[in-house]
């Protein structure tokens, strides 16, 4: 089976436009499907729209909603949905604010193959917990 | 020889004597058969007057009255007239001052009777008529002495009991308000200390005792100086004390320090009352002192604790601002670093190359705008002209507003304000008000902004009035360094203004809803050099 991993989509919720999409251009060009939101809100309208996304990157202090609310409500839709905040306050992070699993910190200027090191990561694993639930029932079926 | 009583007294001062008694006796037995009509006549005109009438109680009691008149003239022609005579006379005394009966009616009366008994004896004795007269006119005598001292004995009586009641409560007074300036005095937490003349102490109350570490017994009587100031204790202290105790107070406020017995210094606000315009008491100079030592201590820390809050409040919201560009700068080197391993196009490369170029720039102007708010020049004051500054200011925004659709206008008065200011400084003020105005009515496309200014008795009004969304929350403390910033902006635009503003003494504020947001800025039109400088 090859590993394709465009089919992984990654939220990218930060003001700063301009880096922003820089980032998200090459984590696309590193074969991820990236999304941007500028503020809170644009964030949750997002999140209130399925499919949902596999990852969520997020800054703390996005206006109209923080990086913690914006997190929880994507966590109320996805339980377990891998978080990174890449943040200029690594002051204000409270890695359990987030709920389970802890979000992982990033500190601006983010070191970009640490980024998308953990977000490959996220990919594998989310693709190893597809495979285990996709060979469950075969496995339930054979011990009937 | 016993001592003479009052009635024997009596009886000596009016010569009343045995024959008295015998003529007496004699008359009775004459005049006896008379005494109920001399009762009914007597009672007669007693009921004529008003107020002695008032006295009486019924008919009953009349000729009970009557009854006791008559047995009185018979028992003052009794011919016995010992101690248990007089005490008779006295307790028909008491009775008449216990019914309320006026002294004037007993006199008066009195004489009603006496008339009546003269004209028996005159009538009924011959050559003993003048003795009996005598006679009858000293008993008479005593019977109305001892019956006014019944009066006298009930007045003093009364007037020994108000003053046993007033003594009582004046006692009791005294002695509560004692406690309650011992309480008083004992019980507050300040330092009291009474002087007298020469400086010594003579009142040391239980705070004092607390603060200074020296029993009570230890420091009454030692002079203040040597026991507790020595610091104070040269010449010019001397001075000052001396002055004090001789009521010449230079201040009535005053601060000093007092070693303590264990050698510690502290720091005590006194408050000082002369109390030498009465000459019984010994203690000239109150001294009411409170330790400072613990609130300065207190302060301190709580300035450097506000102040190491406000630096680390600030510093974070540097560190912020200076992280974004350096993420910007850091990501767009990645990708240069990508992009020529890559060979890609050169556009693309000189587009990031361009983006970390910005975010240097930024940082630099991020360096410029902290200083300038941290550590801002001294103003460059002159007299500037309202009108020059508002269309300057106008005039630098309006590019700006015609990109974004926005109508700059502005609303002046009839004639020109000239006051003093940092021109420079206020064209930024401006500025940055209208720039903010502008992008917030620009962001939903168009919009009028207002830059209007008014003369006050003292002072100049400028407001920057917009008809934007207003600000998402009006109480936020928006002109905090770094508490919000707009993309590209430093969050320190507010902040700056509003010290420019309060370093020209004046004020700024805003009031927002949506669709009218107003920045009112008030600046005086004369500064002071202290102001300036």
């Amino acid at each position: 089976m090859s590993a394709d991993s465009s089919d992984f989509v990654v939220l990218l919720v930060d003001d700063e436009l301009r880096t922003t999409r820089r980032l998200a251009e090459m984590l696309h060009e590193d074969g991820l499907t990236v999304e941007i939101a500028r503020d809170g809100v644009a964030a949750i309208s997002r999140l209130a729209q399925s499919p949902l996304p596999d990852a969520l990157v997020t800054e703390l202090t996005t206006s109209h909603a923080n990086g913690i609310a914006i997190s929880q409500f994507a966590r109320s839709r996805q339980p377990g949905l891998p978080v990174f905040v890449v943040t200029g306050y690594p002051n204000l992070f409270e890695p359990d604010a987030f709920g389970a699993p802890p979000a992982m910190l990033f500190t601006k200027p983010v070191d970009y193959a640490s980024l998308k090191e953990a977000l490959l990561a996220a990919w594998n694993e989310k693709r190893a917990k597809d495979q285990e639930e996709a060979i469950r029932p075969r496995r339930l079926g054979c011990s009937d | 020889m016993a001592e003479e009583t009052r009635f024997q007294e009596l009886k000596r001062y009016v010569r009343f004597n045995e024959h008295d008694a015998e003529l007496l006796v004699a008359f009775r037995a004459r005049a006896e058969p008379e005494f109920p009509r001399i009762a009914q006549e007597f009672y007669d005109r007693i009921r004529e007057h008003a107020d002695a009438h008032d006295v009486f109680t019924g008919e009953e009691q009349i000729q009970r009255l009557q009854r006791s008149l008559v047995a009185w003239m018979r028992r003052i022609c009794g011919g016995t007239y010992d101690e248990a005579y007089h005490e008779q006379t006295a307790q028909i005394g008491r009775v008449h001052v216990k019914i309320g009966l006026p002294q004037r009616y007993m006199l008066t009366a009195m004489a009603l009777i006496r008339i009546a008994l003269l004209r028996i004896a005159d009538r009924e004795f011959d050559a003993e008529a003048s003795a009996t007269r005598e006679a009858l006119l000293r008993i008479l005598d005593l019977e109305l002495a001892v019956m006014l001292q019944a009066y006298k004995d009930s007045f003093t009586e009364r007037i020994r009991a108000i003053e046993r009641q007033e003594g009582g409560n004046l006692r009791h007074a005294l002695a509560r308000a004692e406690h309650r300036y011992i309480n008083a005095v004992e019980l507050a937490s300040v330092l009291i200390l009474g002087l007298d003349r020469e400086g010594r102490i003579m009142l040391f109350n239980r705070e004092a005792e607390r603060i200074t570490g020296f029993a009570r017994d230890e420091a009454l009587g030692q002079p203040f100086l040597t026991l507790l100031a020595p610091e104070e204790s040269d010449a010019a202290g001397q001075m000052r004390l001396k002055d004090a105790l001789s009521g010449r107070l230079a201040e009535q406020v005053r601060e000093g320090t007092i070693r303590t017995r264990a050698g510690k210094v502290r720091d005590i606000v006194w408050n000082l009352a002369y109390a030498g315009e009465h000459e019984d008491d010994d203690v000239v100079l109150f001294a009411i002192g409170r330790d400072l030592t613990e609130a300065r201590a207190m302060a301190e820390r709580t300035r450097q604790a506000e102040k190491l809050a406000a630096i680390g409040t600030l510093a974070a919201g540097l560190a912020h601002e200076i992280r974004n560009p350096l993420n910007g700068a850091q990501l767009h080197v990645s990708f240069l670093e990508r992009a020529i391993k890559k060979k890609a196009s050169e556009q693309d490369m000189l587009d990031a190359t361009r983006v970390v170029a910005d975010e240097i720039k930024r940082l630099a102007h991020l360096v410029t705008e902290f200083l300038d708010f941290a550590r801002p020049k001294p103003l460059q004051l002159k007299s500037t002209s309202l009108f020059k500054l508002v269309e300057h200011a106008k005039g630098m925004a309006s590019s700006q507003a015609e990109k974004l659709g926005v109508t700059l206008s502005s609303d002046s008065p009839s004639a020109d304000i000239e006051f003093e200011a940092d021109q420079a400084k206020l064209t930024q003020v401006l500025l940055n008000l209208l720039q903010n105005a502008v992008e917030a009515t620009g962001a939903g496309g168009g919009g009028q902004v207002t830059l209007r200014s008014r003369r006050g008795p003292r002072h100049v009004l400028i407001e920057v009035e917009d008809d934007g969304p207003g600000l998402p929350a009006p109480d936020a403390p928006i002109f905090d360094a770094f508490f919000s910033t707009k993309e590209g902006g430093t969050g320190l635009g507010l902040a700056i203004t509003h010290r420019i503003v309060t370093d020209h003494r004046g004020t700024i504020d805003v009031s927002s809803k949506p669709g009218k947001t107003t920045f009112r800025v008030t600046l005086p039109l004369r500064q002071t050099l202290e102001a300036a400088s």
